[in-house]
């Protein structure tokens, strides 16, 4: 038992990333607000960045950024450089789907006078009857 | 009926019919038989219910199960994260052979000391002008959503939009304003700052982008929609979004045959660390740089006034 919580401890980025993705998708459930749905996604995002960027980390390394390009650079200098590029790659992702839902929202609100899932689907419904 | 289907009229609002003041018309529904009778299972509980209260139980199981698949997730993840490699250990797998050879040999084969900017903007910038472009669906998406004009637009709602226009117009917060009569030209210097800094430090496009098109967005707070569309409208906004992107493309179709092939090229890598280095980053990056900022402020621009100007 001693063993686990240490290992948890160890693992305390990865960890966190499992809490914040986990409340993120019950923002996902338990709201029917669409706004609170959106919000809940990029939490969810957040978690994934935060997975990827402790998976480059190296203890005791610096970023990558050489601070005299006179001296080569080894590997036993920088962290790993992938995992960042990765997650620029997803930022732009979670920004631009952000955008696109947001304005489907609005659109929503505009026709049907609210955020409530449920009241849409049921006034949609009714609509088309 | 089957559960799915009990949850999917649930779903529907079928069952919350009588909250709702305009009386739906009734339908016919098809008689039970005594063999859809076994089957129900769980519905037997809540047969002798009204409709109101059988919203109310489907509601509570709804969210026990919700509760019940959010723990398990969360264990579920927790164990994985666990039995994954240690934190911040150099033997994990993640640090292999390309991260040796992206650190080791970025400076003589791209020329830039941000090693991050070589990687993504010279070994992976298929990846980034993919980004690019899913940036560039993004705003044309939104706008087909949010442009207000006559064709996605009732007459009515349009005049509404107008008179909201014009009354935020007389009403400029003047704290705001002062503040950002300072703060402006000190966003702008450091956006600019960030983006042709982007292969000697932290930065590049992506992040001197969005301060640029955070600047605008606070000079738009300043002097209203006459100020920015002043200098900034519509036409110039397509001109610089295509511009950039179109600059993107011919540097990395030009260096991407050519460079990646070894063949001679008239691309000069420069002296490391110094401002005019490192060949295509620092093109790609202003290129890059202006269309995030073109971005946030049409994302603003949209959702705000539902016109790029």
């Amino acid at each position: 038992m001693k063993d686990f919580f240490l290992t948890l401890y160890h693992q305390r980025m990865l960890v966190t990333a499992a809490i914040l993705f986990v409340i993120g998708f019950a923002g996902l459930l338990f709201n029917w607000n669409l706004i609170k749905k959106i919000v809940g996604l990029n939490i969810m995002d957040t978690a994934v960045y935060l997975a990827l960027t402790s998976a480059g980390y190296v203890n005791g390394r610096v970023a990558p950024i050489m601070a005299d390009p006179k001296v080569p650079a080894t590997m036993e200098q920088f962290i790993n450089p992938v995992p960042t590029g990765l997650v620029l790659t997803g930022i732009v992702v979670s920004v631009s789907f952000t955008a696109f839902s947001l304005a489907l929202t609005v659109r929503l609100y505009r026709k049907y006078g609210t955020l409530y899932l449920d009241d849409i689907l049921f006034r949609a419904k009714r609509s088309v009857d | 009926m089957s559960l799915w289907k009990r949850l999917s009229a649930w779903a529907d609002g079928e069952e919350r019919e009588q909250w709702y003041s305009r009386p739906k018309p009734r339908r016919e529904k098809p008689r039970r038989t005594g063999e859809h009778r076994q089957h129900e299972g769980v519905f037997e509980l809540v047969k002798g219910l009204n409709k109101e209260q059988k919203t109310r139980v489907f509601n509570t199981l709804y969210y026990i199960s919700c509760v019940v698949v959010c723990v398990v997730m969360m264990s579920v993840l927790t164990l994985i994260m666990v039995n994954l490699p240690p934190f911040g250990d150099p033997a994990n797998p993640t640090n292999n052979e390309l991260s040796r050879y992206y650190i080791e040999h970025g400076l003589e084969d791209a020329g830039a000391i941000n090693l991050v900017g070589n990687m993504i903007l010279s070994y992976r910038v298929f990846d980034t002008f993919g980004e690019s472009s899913v940036l560039f669906l993004a705003t044309t998406s939104v706008m087909m959503l949010m442009l207000r004009d006559s064709r996605n637009t009732g007459r009515d709602l349009l005049r509404d939009f107008r008179r909201e226009n014009t009354a935020e117009l007389e009403a400029l917060d003047h704290l705001l304003r002062s503040c950002s009569r300072l703060l402006v030209p000190m966003v702008f210097t450091f956006g600019v700052y960030v983006i042709f800094n982007g292969h000697l430090s932290p930065g590049g496009g992506f992040a001197g982008g969005s301060i640029l098109g955070g600047g605008l967005i606070l000079y738009a707070q300043e002097f209203g929609t006459t100020g920015v569309s002043r200098y900034f409208t519509n036409h110039l906004y397509h001109i610089i979004k295509v511009t950039a992107l179109a600059i993107y493309g011919v540097l990395l179709l030009y260096y991407g045959f050519m460079g990646v092939n070894g063949l001679a090229n008239h691309i000069w890598l420069g002296i490391p660390g110094t401002i005019l280095s490192s060949g295509i980053i620092m093109p790609i990056n202003v290129a890059v740089g202006f269309e995030v900022a073109c971005t946030i402020y049409a994302f603003y621009s949209l959702f705000h006034k539902g016109e790029i100007k």
